[in-house]
C-alpha cells in the first residue's frame, strides 16, 4: 500500500497561556468593567452634572458635598482610576492588533467596530484631559471646583469642541459597548434578540448625548 | 451585442514567500462563464493581455457547486467561491488574489492546515473508536435535527476568517467557523458527552474570547451559516463553564 504523504504541521499552534491571568478572563474582565464600574459611573456622573441647569449655587452645593464623601479618594482609586487604566490597557492591545477592514467590508456592524476602537482611543485622550484640568490640578493646587472653573473652560470655544467630541465619542463607546457586552457575556444571542440589542444601543446613546449638550448649552451659555 | 472579451487581473507568486506581481489576461467570454472556466481558459493558452508567455495561473477547485470550499479566493476585493462567481456579475477588471489570512502556497491556492489543526484543538468530532461497539446513539428529533443542519453545513472554505479582521496569519484564534463546530457537536446527542473537553480548548489561547463582534463573517459566510448566533451561544455556554469550574474548585 503506498503511504500516505504525511500532512505538514500547522504553522500556527497554540500559545501557551499567560502565567498570571487566562487570556480568557482578562478579556471577560475587561468587558465587564467597561460596563461596571466604568460604565456605570459615566450615567451617573452626567446624571449629576445636569444639575448645572439648576444654577451655580445649586451645582457648587453638590459639587461640594461630593468632595466631602467618606473614603474618596480609595472610591476614585479602586472603583475609577485602577478599572479605567486595567480597561484601557487591554483596550489598546484589541486597537492595534486586529487588521481593520472597513474599506473592504463597509458592512454595519464592522464599521461600528471600528468606531469601537476609534472612540476607545478618543474617551483615553479626553478623559485624561479632563481628569488632569478638573480634579488632579485643582486636588495638587487645593482649589474647589465650581461652576464658574467648568464655565470659564467650555467658553473657549477648543475646549468647548474638545468636550463635545471627547464626550460624545465616549458615550458611543459605551452604548456600542453595551450591545458588544450582550454578545460576550451570551445575553443577547439570536439574530433578533442581537438586533433588539442593537435598538436599545442607539436609544442609550441619543439619550445620553441629550443629556450632554443640556449640561455643556448650562456651562456655555 | 455583449462584450466579446473579459479582462482579468491576476495575483501571481510562484511559491510560499516569493515575491508578488499581478498579470492581466484577456479571454474569451462565454454565456454563463464562471471564474473557474476563466483560470482554466488561462490554462490552456497561459498568455497575458500584452501577449506574453506566462505560467497558467495555479488555483485549488473540486465540486464547482459550493459544496466543498476549496476555491475561496478574494474576487474584486471581496473572499468568497470562484465556482459561484458569474463574470457577467463583476466588474471589470476582474481581480483575483489569495486569501491573506493563510499562508500561500503559489497564485490563488492557499495553505488551509490551521483551520483543520483548530479544530482538532477544539476536539470537534463525535468521538466513537473505541475497543468494543457501543451501541447505537440516543434518538434525536426532527427538529433538532433541522436546525442543527444549518450549522453542519460549513464546508471549511475559510471565507469566514478570511473577512474577520482578528484573524490574521500570524494570531491563533480559532475563527467563526470552529467556534460554529464545537457548537454542532455540543449540540449533538452523543457529541454532548465531551462538552466540556471542547468548552474548555475553547476558551484557551486564541479561543472564542478573542471575537470582537466585527460579524463580517456571518454576511460572508457562503452556506448561511448563523455563525455570529453560534458565537454568542457559545460565550454563554462557555462563561457558565468557566464560573462554575472556578467556584468548584
Ligand atoms: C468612560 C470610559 C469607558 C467606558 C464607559 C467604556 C465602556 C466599554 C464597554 C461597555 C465596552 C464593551 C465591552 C464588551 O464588548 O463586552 C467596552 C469595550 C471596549 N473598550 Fe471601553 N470604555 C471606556 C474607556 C475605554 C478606553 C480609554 C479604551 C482605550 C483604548 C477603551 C477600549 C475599549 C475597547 C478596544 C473595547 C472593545 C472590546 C471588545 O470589542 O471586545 N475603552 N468599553
Amino acid at each position: 500500500m503506498a503511504q500516505a504523504e504525511r500532512r505538514p504541521e500547522p504553522a500556527v499552534g497554540p500559545r501557551r497561556a499567560s502565567p498570571w491571568m487566562d487570556e480568557f478572563w482578562v478579556r471577560r474582565l475587561q468587558s465587564l468593567l467597561g460596563l461596571i464600574p466604568i460604565g456605570a459611573f459615566l450615567i451617573f456622573h452626567l446624571y449629576v452634572n445636569l444639575l448645572a441647569t439648576q444654577g451655580p449655587t445649586e451645582y457648587n452645593t453638590l459639587i461640594n458635598t461630593l468632595e466631602h464623601m467618606p473614603l474618596l479618594i480609595f472610591i476614585e482609586v479602586f472603583v475609577l482610576y485602577l478599572p479605567i487604566l486595567f480597561h484601557a490597557a487591554v483596550g489598546f492591545h484589541i486597537v492595534f492588533t486586529p487588521e481593520l477592514n472597513v474599506t473592504r467590508y463597509p458592512y454595519g456592524r464592522n464599521i461600528h467596530f471600528y468606531l469601537q476602537r476609534l472612540t476607545g482611543v478618543i474617551a483615553f485622550i479626553f478623559l485624561a484631559y479632563h481628569v488632569v484640568t478638573l480634579r488632579l490640578i485643582p486636588g495638587l493646587n487645593d482649589t474647589h471646583v465650581t461652576f464658574a472653573l467648568v464655565q470659564s473652560q467650555l467658553r473657549q470655544t477648543w475646549i468647548l469642541i474638545l468636550y463635545l467630541v471627547g464626550a460624545i465619542g465616549t458615550i458611543y463607546h459605551f452604548a456600542n459597548g453595551l450591545w458588544s457586552f450582550a454578545i460576550h457575556w451570551g445575553i443577547a444571542v439570536g439574530r433578533r434578540a442581537q438586533r433588539a440589542m442593537a435598538y436599545v444601543s442607539a436609544g442609550v446613546f441619543v439619550v445620553l448625548t441629550l443629556v450632554l449638550v443640556r449640561i455643556v448649552l448650562a456651562f456655555a451659555s | 451585442m455583449a462584450k466579446e472579451t473579459v479582462r482579468l487581473r491576476v495575483r501571481r507568486q510562484e511559491a510560499p514567500g516569493a515575491p508578488a506581481r499581478w498579470e492581466e489576461f484577456e479571454l474569451e467570454r462565454t454565456p454563463n462563464m464562471n471564474i473557474i472556466f476563466a483560470l482554466m481558459q488561462i490554462q490552456r493558452r497561459p498568455v497575458t493581455a500584452d501577449g506574453r508567455a506566462t505560467t497558467p495561473v495555479f488555483w485549488e477547485s473540486n465540486c464547482l457547486e459550493e459544496v466543498c470550499g476549496s476555491c475561496s479566493m478574494v474576487i474584486n476585493g471581496k473572499a468568497r467561491q470562484a465556482c459561484s462567481a458569474l463574470v457577467d456579475q463583476l466588474e471589470e477588471p476582474i481581480t483575483l488574489e489569495p486569501m491573506h489570512s493563510f499562508p500561500v502556497v503559489r497564485d490563488l491556492a492557499v495553505d488551509r492546515s490551521r483551520m483543520f489543526a483548530d479544530l482538532m484543538r477544539l476536539k470537534a468530532w463525535v468521538p466513537i473508536d473505541g475497543t468494543y461497539d457501543l451501541g447505537p446513539g440516543p434518538r434525536q428529533s426532527a427538529e433538532d435535527q433541522a436546525w442543527r443542519y444549518h450549522l453542519s453545513r460549513c464546508m471549511t472554505c475559510g471565507v469566514c476568517v478570511e473577512v474577520c479582521p482578528n484573524y490574521t496569519v500570524d494570531n491563533d484564534f480559532v475563527g467563526a467557523f470552529a467556534i460554529n463546530q464545537v457548537r454542532l457537536f455540543n449540540t449533538h446527542p452523543t457529541g454532548a458527552l465531551n462538552r466540556n473537553e471542547r468548552l474548555d480548548a475553547l476558551m484557551g489561547p486564541g479561543g472564542i474570547q478573542e471575537c470582537d463582534n466585527a460579524q463580517n463573517c456571518v454576511r460572508a459566510c457562503p452556506k448561511e451559516i448563523p455563525l455570529t448566533d453560534s458565537i454568542a451561544a457559545m460565550n454563554r455556554a462557555v462563561n457558565a463553564r468557566a464560573f462554575m469550574r472556578w467556584l468548584d474548585r
